[in-house]
């Protein structure tokens, strides 16, 4: 290894993100530009392109906080989270977390559940690839196969708790029309994320839909969804219910396949 | 792929694949690509871009491929870097290359990290026989890896270090040599760094071994006066032109594409761009 190689990057690095001079002693001046110039572009354009793909990864955020202040968010999520991965796409992947727990941002805890919403996005964005199940291929089950059935979920299926009525303000961003004040969501909501024939999706489910939901995801069988269900239902709705929150989940294109326990 | 162009020689007299005049593959035009199947030889594709799990990019990139040759182009090899190569991005590039199977792949002379921290930038090295040999043993580790040979890009660049040997051109063809790998040679790049640190880019084009150079990169960039960046926001100026002519003189036929990456403009600029390239290349190669 190249020890003076290493440390010619090492001293350049710590330019860019904590502008220590060092390195200017290294590199040649001219009439036009100054060392110190000449690196500060290393330097612009590091802090610049970082920004520039959070602003891309979280555009209702940026477009909420305004960009003179979103741009501070960015640097300091940058100088806290260096990028460490080959590929910008991880890159923001904590933004939700340092919103949770960072001051001045702390104090309006929509902010790190909007950062959710929309990295719940980018997730579902680049989830891989699979076949869907459709409600053709439910119908050949046999009447003995049903209460053993679980389902294995598209891998862009994902489930948020919210606290906060952002999806309200992430719609009314996306339709530029003026956006609500921050509400609480009392009950918390819980927002489904998946994407289906290439476009990304979402849904507020409904209440009794959300743990039935999660358990499924979980891979509990079709007996222990009704008994689920029995929770919220009289006991003779339960079967009617089950089978239409399964008709909607085939038809959102959300199972990608049915285990049957034999 | 390929095949309906006629091979060229090099000065070496071994053949060079000749693709024709190509573009970027970018997703605003994913669509207007496969709705129109557009007069572009082939593409060249960000594999960064591609090393996701789905969604739309692969989807796009599959169908594109099923109509065009394709080239890689990758930003995150960091061939001139201190840490250990990463083994994880060796491993998805070549998966990507088993998926499409490009004519190539290329990547920049240079070092994007350090200590595990990626700038996501082409940051330059410095000119020295030890950097040489640093870069050339890591090229032959990739290659061996890939089981094929690479390309590299000369980079566009805003510092030069006080303790460089040689000329960016000396260096360049010093770590190909000592490699055995391929040139892309970027004449936009080499317009900007000769503007930044002035020197000469006829010497530059004139310094290189002709037989290494596969392909070239035309792009537009922003002109500060003082300095000159590597924007690949703007169409291609006189200068870049008039050095790609005199780069096809004395190259012969080279794979050309032009790179654009910011502010986009409708996709038939860019294809009346590559036509400008295209007749310029068959002017100068039915003259020589
Ligand atoms: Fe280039």
């Amino acid at each position: 290894m190249d020890k003076a190689l290493q440390a010619l990057q090492t001293a350049f690095y710590r330019q860019i993100v904590a502008g220590e001079a060092e390195i200017c002693n290294q590199i040649e001046s001219s009439a036009a530009m100054p060392a110190s110039e000449r690196v500060s572009i290393y330097a612009n354009a590091y802090w610049s392109r970082l920004v520039e793909v959070l602003a891309t990864d979280y555009p209702a955020l940026q477009g909420i906080l305004g960009e003179e202040d979103f741009t501070e968010l960015g640097n300091a999520y940058i100088a806290a989270y260096p990028s460490t991965y080959f590929s910008l796409r991880w890159f923001g992947r904590s933004l939700a977390t340092f919103l949770a727990t960072q001051q001045p941002w702390q104090a309006q805890p929509w902010l790190a559940e909007l950062a959710a919403v929309e990295w719940a996005f980018v997730d579902a964005f680049n989830a891989a690839e699979a076949e869907i199940v459709t409600a053709s291929d439910i119908q050949a089950l046999a009447p003995q196969d049903w209460p053993g059935l679980s389902f294995r979920f598209h891998p862009s299926v994902a489930c948020l708790d919210l606290h906060w009525c952002v999806m309200a303000q992430w719609q009314a961003y996306r339709e530029s029309t003026p956006l609500p004040a921050a509400e609480a969501c009392e009950p918390p909501q819980t927002v489904l994320f998946w994407r289906h024939q290439r476009v990304t999706r979402y849904r507020v489910l409904e209440v009794d839909e959300a743990p039935v939901l999660r358990q499924a995801m979980e891979g509990a069988n079709f007996a222990t969804l009704c008994e689920l269900l029995a929770d919220s239902h009289a006991v003779e709705a339960v079967a009617l219910r089950a089978a239409s929150l399964l008709k909607r989940w085939l038809t959102d294109g959300l199972v990608c396949r049915l285990l049957t326990d034999v | 792929m390929g095949s309906e162009h006629s091979d060229a020689v090099t000065a070496s007299g071994l053949p060079r694949p000749f693709l024709g005049y190509g573009l970027g593959l970018r997703p605003d035009y994913y669509e207007e690509i496969l709705n129109t199947l557009p007069a572009v030889d082939w593409f060249e594709v960000l594999s960064e871009n591609y090393m996701v799990d789905g969604g739309k990019p692969l989807y796009y990139l599959d169908r594109v491929r099923e109509h065009y040759p394709m080239v890689m182009h990758g930003v995150s090899l960091s061939i001139g870097g201190t840490d250990p190569l990463d083994r994880d991005y060796l491993q998805r590039l070549k998966q990507l290359a088993a998926r499409i199977e490009p004519e190539w792949i290329s990547d920049h002379l240079c070092w994007t990290g350090v200590h595990g921290y990626n700038l996501h930038d082409l940051m330059p090295l410095p000119y020295t026989q030890e950097t040489v040999r640093h870069v050339a043993d890591r090229v032959s580790q990739v290659q061996d890896f890939l089981g094929r040979q690479i390309l590299l890009e000369n980079v566009s660049s805003y510092v030069s270090y006080r303790h460089s040997e040689m000329s960016e051109w000396e260096f360049f063809s010093a770590v190909a040599e000592a490699a055995d790998c391929l040139m892309l040679f970027d004449i936009n790049n080499v317009y900007v760094s000769a503007r930044n640190h002035g020197f000469d880019p006829e010497a530059y084009l004139y310094g290189v071994p002709p037989e290494r150079v596969r392909q070239f990169h035309l792009a537009g960039h922003t002109d500060y006066g003082d300095y000159v960046i590597d924007t690949h926001d703007h169409p291609i100026i006189d200068a870049v032109w008039e050095l790609y002519v005199k780069s096809l003189q004395h190259f012969g036929p080279v794979s050309t594409m032009i790179e654009r990456d910011d502010r986009m403009p409708p996709f038939n600029e860019l294809l009346q761009e590559l036509q400008q390239a295209r007749q310029l290349g068959e002017r100068v190669l039915q003259a020589a």
